[in-house]
């Protein structure tokens, strides 16, 4: 029976560049989300992989900043001209 | 009578004492702090938010390292590649999904995931160039 570490066994190192290069588009591109769901099953496949790990930190990095603003605009969407006024003072 | 509280042979080590300060250097300090407390407050949005650093986003990550020998070849070829790849994984995934992902830590799910987002970012490219070669033709 074939487990998650059997995985790499399965991919090519072509088909995980490529892979890996579309999901570098992605994240360029601010597509965080779905960067992050190829780089996550890169993960699976290739866990000890250094850059794949670097990648996914980067995706959640900003992932997290783009929930920071969401959450910003969310609260402050109704007054944002003032609450920036009051900020000033 | 004085009393001496220090033991004998265990003195406290020597402190040199400190001068008072003066009102002028207390207000000096204390002008420095209340300037320094003023230019600590966060007065812009991108302040509060941290988003005025430098976001390591897109120069935090360079591209994926090349592997040797990579196979590369034309647009078209590289679509015929991406759909007999996608073909062969999501085969090898529905043939054996039961067995492979039954262990409880498996990450079957991910690799699945990302097959059908690959699948789907493919599907969304033939159509664009479906669509492309076909307002070419009219």
């Amino acid at each position: 029976m074939k487990t998650s570490r059997d995985l790499s066994s399965d991919w090519s190192l072509d088909e995980l560049y490529y892979i890996a290069e579309r999901a570098y588009a992605l994240y360029l591109q601010g597509c965080w989300e779905q960067a992050s769901i190829l780089f996550a099953g890169l993960h699976a496949i290739a866990p000890q992989d250094a850059y794949v790990q670097r990648a996914l930190a980067a995706c959640a990095q900003a992932r997290e900043t783009n929930k920071r603003v969401h959450n910003f605009e969310l609260t402050h969407s109704d007054n944002l001209f003032g609450w920036q006024q009051s900020a000033r003072k | 009578m004085k009393i001496d509280y220090t033991l004998p042979g265990v003195l406290p080590e020597h402190v040199a004492p400190t001068s008072p300060e003066s009102p002028a250097s207390y207000a000096q300090t204390f002008g420095e702090q209340f300037r320094r407390l003023r230019s600590a407050q966060k007065s812009d949005w991108r302040e509060i938010l941290h988003l005025d650093a430098p976001v390591r986003g897109a120069d935090a990550l360079e591209p994926p390292p090349v592997p040797h020998g990579l196979h590369t070849a034309d647009a078209a070829s590289t679509r015929a590649w991406w759909r007999t790849m996608l073909q062969r994984h999501s085969a090898d995934l529905a043939k054996g999904e039961e067995e492979r992902w039954s262990t409880p830590d498996d990450d079957g799910p991910l690799v699945s995931r990302m097959l059908n987002l690959l699948r789907e970012s493919q599907q969304r490219e033939d159509q664009i160039l479906a669509r492309t070669f076909i307002e070419g033709e009219a």
